[in-house]
């Protein structure tokens, strides 16, 4: 057999496995990069839903002692026959309650996602 | 055997015996990636369930006090019109004509909005509970569906289809490295050099097979993150409707529970029946007094009925 053909095949042998090496070295890069990526991706957007969570549940806790006061009030009114505290109670719940602090959420989602947004809480 | 022959038979061989070994350790690989990035998805999917299946039933349970709520609006207003038609007839204190005409108005509200709410009280009680039912369907099966390709990984049949296309790629594969063994042997055997090659092709064939895996895995991983993002968004969107809907809910009680209250109370009605006491002649300032704090109760919570507990906001985000 010519040796020349016995070397190129050798070679070519050799630059297989070379090729199976890169393509390892290319795959796991690749495999890291996903995996941080999206990782990262993740817990972001998990502290965001944890963050957003926090931040409506002080909202509604706010709303709620508020409301919690007019309907207080509300009963007493009714039993006693205050009209004056029975305007009051009822405009303050219905004041509270037609303002819906879900109504702009999605900016609010989008605003918090921005980086040069300043929340004012 | 020439010894030059069984040199280039042996390296052939092996390096394609190295890739075929190679590329089913990458493909077992990920595949368990893969199957990792499901499992946690379904987990999330589970949990988005089950908020959804709360906000349902937080939506029911407000549809069912509307519904008992706006009976008592109705109610309030029937007692508003007698009193009104009354004052009218009757040498009694008069009520000031745009106060009679609010207290008309309602009454004319009610049966224009509530007629259509309180005749269809069993589609009123759809309605307060059709937002969720209806973005139930269009929602999160439509999330989950964002979809339909996560779903149909994820769902029941997924799994036949994911290792028909997981599976497949590994089996072809394999397939390939029995095939390759025995060409390698073959090689071995007769040392052919023309064999050498053919090794080596099917070996990077196999390398090939377990990149495509590769690339296919990591489309895969990319949709599970961006659907478990999605689907996240929509889970704190749901919460967050169901505290809305608690809070309308609990308004709507105390103020139905008032206004109850202040029927019973009126002098009118403790007479027993309505008619009655409107045809007598007893109707007095205080009567209208109580009569007005009725009006403006049933006014207050009629406005609190009409709110909604998801905003459009929300719906969009939900829906999306």
């Amino acid at each position: 057999m010519n040796p020349q053909v016995a070397l190129a095949a050798g070679r070519l042998g050799l630059s297989a496995i070379v090729q199976m090496f890169n393509s390892y070295q290319c795959e796991a890069t690749r495999r890291e990069w996903v995996r941080t990526h999206y990782d990262a991706l993740l817990e972001k957007v998990k502290l965001e839903q944890e963050n957003l969570l926090r931040y409506y549940e002080m909202k509604f806790a706010e709303r709620r002692e508020s409301l919690e006061h007019f309907y207080w009030l509300l009963h007493e009114a009714t039993e006693n026959g205050n009209a004056l505290h029975l305007q009051g109670a009822l405009y303050g719940i219905l004041d509270i309650i037609k303002t819906d602090p879900l109504a702009e959420y999605d900016k609010f989602v989008l605003a918090y996602q921005d980086p040069d947004t300043v929340l004012e809480i | 055997m020439p010894f030059p022959l069984l040199i280039v038979g042996v390296v052939a061989g092996g390096a394609s015996l190295a890739m075929s070994g190679h590329s089913a350790w990458k493909q077992r690989k990920w595949k368990k990636i893969y199957d990792e990035r499901l499992s946690e998805f379904q987990v999330i999917q589970k949990e988005a369930e089950g908020i959804h299946s709360r906000l349902q039933a937080v939506g029911e349970s407000l549809g069912r006090v509307k519904v008992q709520a706006s009976r008592t609006v109705e109610e309030a207003a029937e007692y508003l019109q007698a009193v009104a038609k009354k004052s009218q007839t009757k040498s009694l204190p008069k009520i000031p004509s745009e106060v009679l005409k609010e207290w008309i108005n309602l009454r004319s509200e009610i049966v224009t909005s509530l007629g259509i709410g309180v005749a269809g009280a069993a589609v009123s009680g759809v309605t307060a509970s059709a937002g969720p039912a209806l973005y139930t369907a269009a929602g999160l099966f439509g999330v989950a569906s964002t979809g339909t390709r996560i779903a149909s990984l994820s769902g029941a049949a997924a799994n036949s289809a994911r290792l028909a296309w997981i599976g497949g790629g590994a089996v072809a594969a394999g397939g390939g490295g029995m095939v390759l063994g025995a060409t390698v042997l073959n090689v071995l055997s007769k040392a052919n050099i023309v064999m050498a090659p053919i090794a080596l092709g099917a070996g990077i064939w196999s390398e090939k097979k377990a990149h495509e895996l590769e690339k296919k895995v990591t489309d895969k991983v990319q949709e599970f993150a961006d659907a478990e993002a999605k689907l996240r968004r929509k889970m704190t969107a749901m919460q967050l409707s169901i505290t809305r809907a608690g809070e309308i809910q609990d308004s709507v009680q105390e103020t139905d529970t008032a206004l109850k209250n202040l029927l019973q109370n009126a002098e009118t009605l403790k007479l027993g029946a309505m008619e009655l006491a409107v045809n007598s002649d007893e109707l007095r300032r205080p009567d209208l007094h109580v009569a007005h704090q009725i009006y403006l109760t049933a006014k207050t919570l009629r406005e609190l009925i009409e709110q909604s507990a998801i905003s459009e906001a929300n719906r969009r985000i939900i829906e999306e």
